[in-house]
């Protein structure tokens, strides 16, 4: 099985070369034999895609097979790892995942080049961008970290097992969905990059690439925020964000990912910002790269330990001479990019997406800064200083909700001027009712002055209203229009009006989305927790809430053995619920891992939900009893309703318009031929 | 000057009058009331007038300057206005108007200044909150409130990478051990920088969950909004730049709609393009 693995990333290589070779070679000449040479580097780009599939297949069928001849398998995975796991080893480890990375960007070169008639040349420039990042890729999985690297004496009866952290559903689909992100802005980069290369004219390299850029932006949200519920749902310590330096390497990307997404509208509506463009997606895809390096490399001492080794050189190598490829043409071709840059006023949506587009930067930077700083530390000092959550909240949060406070009023602003009259109709119901939020979180015992957190708390109530109302409004305006003209009920022509213009009320829906995330955010400044030993019937008063334990169990089963708790939970005498946190001791691993039990007071508190968070800390050797932490995590629910609201918007944003089909009316027309009135 | 006529014909008078003294800015984003020079005299009026027997006004205008010993003499030769209270107003018309004349000159001079008395009022107001505010969080938190604020400002030492008291590793020795140093520093009423020192002593620079606000940590702190405030600048150059930028030429015959008629069409465009 190694050796039909290793041989197809073998050809896979070779493959890609000759694709990248062939490719450049073809880009010099315009005659026949060019055009020839051409099309061989577009079919050995897609063959690529079939041996590194064939590669991938191979691993997995082992991970299946249990053959624990291949090392990789061994380290992790068990004979009595569940099946779901088993098919996840394939991103469980080092070797694999960069193997997964070459998959899925062979898989989307795949793609590219079975559709190149869209515009041959361009695509012929991006395959050849594609393929010269396969090549590092592949380099990587056949020289530095083989998947199919054999163990060395005898075969092992049984493997080491997979990480227990590793064993959560969601982790079966997080790394996959942060690789679609990451990997997928490596379309719009090669068209980004071939464009300015061949001096492509006008904009059609970002139509071309638009679906890609939101599609890879959706799976790479929807990869944070699983990582993020995978570290609540699992690392049992009440949080979701702690700022680690993987989850900051994954948050880079995003931010200049977003900045592009919001910055292409300049460049397609007024031809603006065509370097900042280019500048951004190259960054977004250089922010890729360092993403999967931090993860891999392990310089920075990270929560994904599990990750570490010593390819960084070859990624330092590799990002060093893209920003020099970049950097090159970006220089040599300035001229091409010159925009028609003419502003008629600072109240505008350009303007709005210009500062829009700072502040995200400015979050990015301050990410960026905040994990490097320990090495610079370290040079500068001699010594490493930790920069952890107190340092990014806060430097982070007040840029975010400047960002917040962008999100509600750019997209309402009318394109070249806003009148002061448009202003006060878009703002005027929002702002009431957005301050009336924060009038209200006071009165309701908020004091904004009592603590920082409280007032950044306040403030993000308000911005996150703001946003809501004036998306809801912004929904009803355009709707109440179609309903008059149409006739059609307010909820259809609400539909109707986001049919014929999904781009833009899509986005608003993810802005939406990201004020419910926002709002999720909020309530942390809030959130209780007690810890206790629990013997039958003991209590634990959190808030309104009260939780009992009723009793404690054990359980075995082949993968692993489980302490646990029951909790019966009650709210006002009344039993709402009863919770199962447990302990687990995996066998292969010999690894203790928590499982935090959760539950969501929908029904009990409404829209001020709470998470009633509970976890299996230990065992008291002495008494026998559990340990319980408990937490009351205010309106964390909607953390994660806000991303599916984010991805529904990112959908609806694909979907083609709809354009009405006007037909005309045939009218017979009747003629009277006047006798003798011609010739 | 003539019964009836508006304030703004009396300031500019005012003012030029003014200006001929040398006293340049009196009319413009300033007082109504002139500078020092007469207010000097308006005060020494003042001790011998009516009004002065009003407790009130003859201690708003007798406060501050006489008291501490301000030099009016030098104030004189100082082109500088200050901004008139509502008492200082009504004595300044009752200085200058008849009877008849006052209950006029009185209303238009107190809209004139009521706009600017009410601003500095409520001026006054925001600070004492802010003021207040301030003492209040000002006030030393209780032990408890200080075990989480300094617990939140360490790392657990483990190797987890989490915050000290989010290390939810059962039997965690460090973090045990760390929380009890934490609660025994508190206990004997070290303040927090002493207890931080302790830490860093024992555990290294790294157990400081951000960096220091001493030495080369600085920079950690300063860069991010050292960048936020390039960004702004080069960002405002920008807008400004592509805002002065000429508009293109027009072919002959061809006109551009401005102000309230381009308004009109963008409204209608508007309204239009949601269909």
């Amino acid at each position: 099985m190694a050796t039909i693995g290793s041989f197809a990333l073998l050809l896979a290589l070779a493959l890609s070369v000759y694709s990248f070779l062939a490719g450049l070679l073809s880009l010099f000449g315009r005659d026949a034999a060019s055009a020839r040479l051409g099309e061989t580097a577009r079919r050995a780009g897609i063959a690529s895609f079939g041996a590194v599939l064939l590669a991938a297949f191979v691993l997995v069928s082992a991970a299946f097979a249990d053959d624990f001849s291949i090392a990789y398998i061994y380290h992790h995975s068990n004979r009595d790892l569940p099946a779901a796991y088993k098919f996840a080893v394939l991103w469980s480890g080092q070797e694999g995942s960069l193997l997964f990375w070459a998959l899925l960007l062979a898989g989307f070169g795949f793609v590219l080049r079975l559709r190149y008639k869209t515009d041959q040349r361009l695509f012929a420039y991006a395959g050849v961008i594609i393929s010269a990042v396969q090549v590092f890729f592949l380099l990587l999985v056949n020289v530095a970290a083989q998947p199919f690297g054999l163990m060395q004496g005898g075969i092992p009866a049984d493997g080491t097992g997979l990480n227990p952290l590793l064993q959560y559903p969601e982790m079966v689909i997080h790394p996959p969905m942060l690789y679609l992100g990451y990997v997928g802005f490596t379309i719009p980069f090669a068209f980004a990059l071939g464009a300015l290369i061949m001096h492509y004219p006008g904009e059609k390299w970002i139509h071309i690439t638009r679906r890609w850029t939101m599609v890879t932006w959706c799976f790479l949200t929807i990869g944070i925020f699983l990582g993020a519920h995978w570290a609540y749902a699992v690392l049992g310590w009440g949080g979701y964000w702690g700022w680690d330096p993987v989850e900051n390497a994954s948050l880079m990307p995003w931010l200049t990912g977003t900045a592009f997404l919001h910055s292409v509208i300049m460049q397609e509506k007024r031809g603006m910002l065509k370097v900042w463009n280019m500048v951004l997606i190259f960054a977004t895809f250089l922010l890729a790269l360092l993403g999967t390096f931090l993860t891999r490399s392990g310089i920075i001492s990270s929560v994904h330990a599990f990750a570490q080794s010593s390819i960084g050189t070859w990624f330092i190598v590799f990002i060093s001479l893209t920003i020099a490829v970049c950097t090159y043409f970006l220089v040599k071709n300035l001229a091409f990019l010159r925009g028609e840059h003419k502003l008629e006023s600072l109240v505008s949506r350009e303007s709005s997406f210009l500062f829009n587009n700072l502040l995200l930067l400015v979050v990015c930077f301050t990410v960026l800064w905040g994990t490097f700083f320990p090495i610079l530390s370290e040079w500068v000092q001699g010594h490493k200083v930790t920069v952890g959550p107190p340092f990014f909240n806060r430097v982070a949060v007040p840029v975010a909700l400047l960002l917040m406070l962008l999100t509600a009023v750019g997209p309402l602003l009318a394109w070249r001027k806003t009148s002061l009259e448009s202003l006060k109709r878009n703002f005027l119901f929002p702002t009431i009712g957005s301050v009336a939020v924060g009038l209200l979180m006071i009165v309701f015992g908020v004091k904004p002055w009592e603590d920082p957190s409280y007032f950044y708390a306040v403030m993000a109530a308000v911005l996150s209203a703001l946003v809501i109302f004036t998306v809801v409004l912004e929904f009803l305006r355009g709707g109440r229009v179609i309903a008059g003209k149409s006739g059609q009920n307010l909820f259809a022509a609400m539909l109707m009006l986001t049919r014929r213009n999904t781009r833009r009320y899509g986005g608003y829906v993810v802005h939406f989305g990201v004020a419910l995330v926002i709002i999720g955010i909020l309530g942390q400044p809030f959130n209780k927790e007690a810890e206790k030993e629990m013997a039958f019937g003991d209590k634990i008063n959190l808030g309104r809430y009260t939780l009992v334990c009723q009793s404690y169990t054990q359980d075995d089963n082949p993968n692993y053995a489980v302490e646990s708790a029951i909790i019966n939970v009650f709210r006002n005498g009344k039993q709402i619920t009863t919770l199962y946190p447990e302990r687990r001791f995996y066998k292969s691993s010999g690894q203790p891992q928590t499982m935090p039990s959760i539950y969501p007071s929908f029904r009990e508190d409404y829209l001020l939900v709470n998470d009633i968070y509970v976890v299996y800390e230990g065992k008291n050797e002495t008494t026998g009893r559990p340990i319980i932490k408990a937490h009351l995590n205010p309106l964390v629910p909607w953390i994660w309703i806000g991303l599916v609201i984010m991805v529904f918007g990112t959908i609806v944003a694909l979907v083609p318009n709809y354009v009405p089909v006007t037909a005309a009316a045939t009218v017979p027309v009747r003629t009277t031929v006047h006798a003798g009135a011609g010739d | 000057m003539m019964l009836g006529t508006n304030m703004k014909s009396l300031l500019t008078s005012r003012s030029q009058a003014l200006k001929g003294r040398g006293f340049s800015r009196a009319n413009s984003r300033h007082s109504l009331i002139p500078c020092h020079p007469e207010r000097s005299q308006f005060v020494r009026e003042a001790n011998g007038s009516a009004e002065s027997k009003d407790p009130y006004l003859h201690s708003c205008l007798m406060g501050g300057h006489e008291r501490e010993g301000h030099d009016f003499s030098r104030a004189e030769k100082t082109p500088d206005t200050f901004r008139a209270s509502a008492p200082e107003v009504r004595f300044w018309v009752a200085q200058r108007f008849s009877a008849a004349e006052r209950p006029t000159m009185l209303r238009a001079a107190l809209a004139a200044e009521g706009g600017r008395i009410v601003w500095t009022r409520a001026l006054h107001a925001l600070l004492l909150t802010a003021a207040i505010f301030l003492f209040l969080a000002a006030t030393p938190a209780s032990t408890d409130a200080r075990f989480k604020d300094l617990g939140h400002r360490m790392m657990c030492t483990c190797g987890c990478g989490q915050v000290l008291l989010e290390c939810n590793h059962v039997g965690c020795q460090s973090s045990d051990k760390m929380r009890n140093q934490l609660q025994a520093a508190l206990d004997k009423g070290e303040n927090d920088d002493l207890i931080l020192q302790g830490f860093v002593q024992e555990y290294g620079p790294t157990v400081i969950a951000a960096p220091t606000a001493t030495g080369f940590n600085k920079v950690a702190w300063i860069m991010p909004f050292v960048a936020l405030a390039a960004g702004l600048v080069f960002v405002t150059w920008v807008v400004r730049a592509w805002k002065n930028r000429p508009e293109p030429a027009l072919a002959d015959g061809i006109t551009i709609p401005q102000g309230h008629e381009l308004d009109q069409f963008r409204t209608q465009a508007r309204k239009e393009t949601e269909q």
